[in-house]
């Protein structure tokens, strides 16, 4: 009986450390992956605020997660992006003469080391021009590379991550103006030849001094006037003198023959809305033969 | 047995209820209470291979054999917002030029570095201007994201050997983590 009771005590222990062992923390049990030569993290990558000349935004911590000792240098880049958003680098701003729309930056310290395991945060001072007023969108690189000491041969790597920024600048008078305007540039329609699924997707452009966010709905509608399907926008952000492609895409149903517009609604913040119509035919089979942005064609 | 109630008992009961609520509403107003909140911020991790090295490379008669292949390279990046990876050099036509004594001279090797993603598509080389290589990325999650990166250097007749022992021929290649707008 006793060697039973113990027995039974040992398989009771053994279960409960098992269950200890296997409820490790999931965020370290991530770390012990095997790492490159370079590894950094920043944060936080994404930063929207308005500001005046002086103003401290951030801090932003950089860290050296990987088992190499690095030289870190941060840059500001001017900020733009392409039709899907992904940021567009121009040459690096150098000094403070050089301003992103009326709004430089700098970083405290914008150059340092960081050893294996060893975070820092760095401050970032925001200098804005009297006159200005608006949207800036300066990018901040943080870029690292393996201690000067250490003289690489043959190719080799520097890693570097970018943090976007969305900055706005509250007009001093009321002459200054802060202006919203967007067009739509042209509308694309298209039909997946598996599931049959409609694809409508615009080219944005915005036309004011400050981002926008895009958002709207669209809608396919008999010539008649029959809503046949609508669906949501994924909103989207536009800087100034840019363009976005806003994309909707509608669930697959079938489509009877005949003649349908698609109609995209886009809103962009403090504009009207922006509306263009897309006819388009489809055949016996479902699919889709004619598009034409001109009504009257079909 | 009858379970029903008086109306006596009944009236007894629900006013014994009702002050029963009251008395807990009234003790829960009382207690102090403290919300917590916390902000999870928009945050990249990146970990890239520091160096790379091709080793010896022999030209060939046969174009087609006449290149030196790298092992898969592993880029890994955590992100917990749609991401994009971007790569570009400092050599302005993405052609690695030698390097002596930590200096690059003007003799470069005939044909650019190429680099292919994930093994498909097309080698393209690395030039001085931020390129797009991987884009619309979805939030990793707590494994990362891998991508795996292959190097391929065609080398031919046309470039000269290097003898000297210090020198190389070198190209830096810069990756960049970004997220989208």
């Amino acid at each position: 009986m006793a060697k039973s009771q113990r027995f039974l005590r040992l398989v009771i222990l053994t279960t409960i450390l098992s269950m200890l062992a296997l409820s490790r923390c999931p965020t370290a049990a991530s770390y012990n992956v095997a790492r490159g030569g370079i590894s950094v993290r920043v944060s936080p990558t994404y930063i929207t605020s308005q500001v005046s000349d002086g103003d401290l935004i951030g801090p932003i911590y950089v860290s050296n997660t990987g088992s190499l000792p690095l030289d870190l240098q941060g840059f500001i880049y001017e900020g733009g992006h392409d039709e899907n958003g992904i940021p567009v680098f121009s040459k690096p701003i150098k000094g403070e003469d050089t301003l992103t729309r009326g709004v430089s930056l700098t970083l405290e310290p914008a150059e340092f080391t960081l050893m294996p395991g060893e975070s820092r945060p760095i401050k970032v001072k925001a200098h804005v021009t009297p006159t200005f007023s608006g949207g800036a969108y300066p990018i901040i690189v943080f870029q690292g590379q393996p201690l000067r000491n250490t003289q690489p041969r043959e190719p080799s790597t520097s890693a570097r991550v970018a943090v976007l920024t969305l900055l706005t600048v509250e007009p001093n008078t009321k002459q200054d103006s802060v202006s919203t305007s967007a067009s739509i540039e042209s509308v694309v329609l298209s039909q997946d030849p598996v599931d049959k699924s409609v694809t409508i997707s615009a080219i944005c452009k915005n036309e004011g001094n400050i981002h926008t966010n895009l958002r709207g709905t669209a809608v396919i509608k008999s010539y008649l006037g029959h809503v046949a399907s609508v669906t949501t926008l994924e909103p989207v952000v536009c800087l100034p003198g840019y363009k976005r492609a806003i994309t909707a895409r509608f669930a697959p149903f079938d489509l009877d023959q005949g003649i349908y517009i698609a109609e995209l609604f886009v809103n962009a913040e403090g504009t009207e809305q922006l509306s263009i119509p897309v006819a388009f035919q489809v055949a016996e089979n479902g699919m889709i033969t004619t598009i034409d942005m001109d009504l009257a064609l079909l | 047995m009858r379970l029903l109630l008086s109306k006596r008992q009944a009236l007894l009961f629900t006013v014994a209820f009702i002050l029963l609520y009251q008395g807990i509403a009234i003790a829960n107003a009382g207690e102090p209470v403290m919300a917590v909140t916390c902000k999870v911020v928009p945050t990249i991790e990146v970990s890239f291979p520091d160096l790379l090295e091709l080793g010896n490379a022999a030209p060939s008669s046969n174009t087609d054999e006449s290149f030196i292949m790298s092992e898969t390279q592993s880029v890994k990046v955590w992100s917990n917002t749609n991401w994009a990876l971007k790569a570009r050099s400092d050599s302005f036509d993405g052609r690695m030029r030698k390097w002596t004594s930590g200096e690059y001279s003007s003799e470069s090797l005939y044909s650019p570095l190429e680099l292919q993603v994930e093994g498909k598509g097309q080698f393209t080389s690395v030039t001085d201007e931020d390129t797009t290589i991987v884009e619309n990325q979805p939030p990793t999650g707590e494994g990362g994201a891998t991508l795996s990166l292959v190097f391929k250097q065609a080398i031919s007749y046309n470039d000269s050997p290097i003898i000297e022992s210090d020198a190389c021929y070198r190209i830096e290649i810069t990756f960049t983590a970004v997220q989208a707008y």
